[in-house]
């Protein structure tokens, strides 16, 4: 995986929250430590084609995905999970939208629609053991309402400048 | 003066995304008409006097580079101001855009930033008396 790349996924990340949701960042999560992310965690990911083919997912605790969609939609009753899990995607698309072009910046990407996904941890860095995909980037933000992690992960070999 | 905008996207939650993101702008802010695709916004368009259009790309039935199409040939909304607000990260589809007349915003975007933006496509000062 790039160290680059890694950085570029957290701040695109970042902004995403920040600027769409409204959410804030508080230290750093530690620094090679699994992020504190439950199983019963929301995951949405979004495949994309082109010159490269690959994913990107994003897992975040249900309260987090609760106050994400309050403070999009400016609601002060908890938003419908239907809405909820619609904010979260938005947040992967705009990640998405804003990491590829870290890959190839003349390149064509083909988006498709985000859905709800499954994590696949693999304590090998490089390996997805799913598909064939390699994880390209990790990336771990903590926020004022929780965590979220985000990885991006694409097929065959990848030069990453 | 107020501004009368036109939100068209396929993420309910994202319209209410934009269309906060409008209020905290410091536009003077007339009627928010909504619509969930191309088709949708034509209908508004066809009943409604709208000064400016904020337009998704990647929608089902209609997508927004086909509304863009629909709108700039009709004469009556031809020169409709429209601003393109779209996750597209690839310079080659944001220049084509460009070309057809709009402007484009970049997701994730400030109130700063839209403000800005709607002032130049608008070429008017819509801000909100204090």
């Amino acid at each position: 995986m790039s160290e680059r790349l890694d950085a570029e996924l957290a701040r695109v990340t970042l902004d995403a929250f920040s600027m769409l949701g409204f959410m804030f960042p508080l230290d750093e999560c530690p620094g090679g430590q699994p992020p504190v992310i439950s199983d019963n965690a929301l995951v949405v990911e979004v495949s994309f084609s082109g010159p490269i083919e690959g994913v990107v997912r994003l897992r975040a605790e249900p309260q987090l995905v609760e106050a994400l969609a309050a403070n999009m939609t400016g609601e002060d009753e908890p938003p419908p999970q239907s809405q909820q899990v619609d904010a979260l995607k938005e947040m992967l698309n705009v990640i998405c939208g804003n990491i590829l072009p870290a890959i190839d910046e003349r390149a064509v990407f083909d988006v498709h629609a985000p859905q709800v996904g499954s994590w696949r941890d693999n304590p090998a860095a490089g390996g997805d053991g799913a598909g064939g995909l390699c994880k390209l980037a990790r990336a771990c933000v903590n926020l004022d309402s929780g965590q979220v992690e985000v990885e991006l992960a694409a097929a065959g070999a990848v030069k990453v400048e | 003066m107020a501004l009368n905008v036109l939100v068209v996207d396929d993420s309910g939650v994202m319209r209410s995304m934009i269309m906060r993101t409008l209020e905290m702008s410091g536009i003077d802010i007339g009627e928010i008409h909504q619509a969930g695709n191309g088709r949708e916004a034509l209908e508004v368009l066809d009943g409604h006097w709208v000064d400016m259009a904020l337009v998704d790309i990647n929608m089902p039935v209609m997508n927004g580079e086909e509304l863009i199409e629909a709108i700039r040939a009709r004469p009556a909304i031809a020169d409709l101001p429209i601003i393109v607000i779209s996750t597209e990260g690839s310079q080659t589809r944001i220049e084509r855009l460009q070309q057809r007349g709009v402007a484009f915003i970049h997701k994730p975007f400030t109130p700063e930033t839209i403000h800005e933006l709607v002032q130049t496509v608008t070429e008017k000062s819509y801000e909100r008396e204090a």
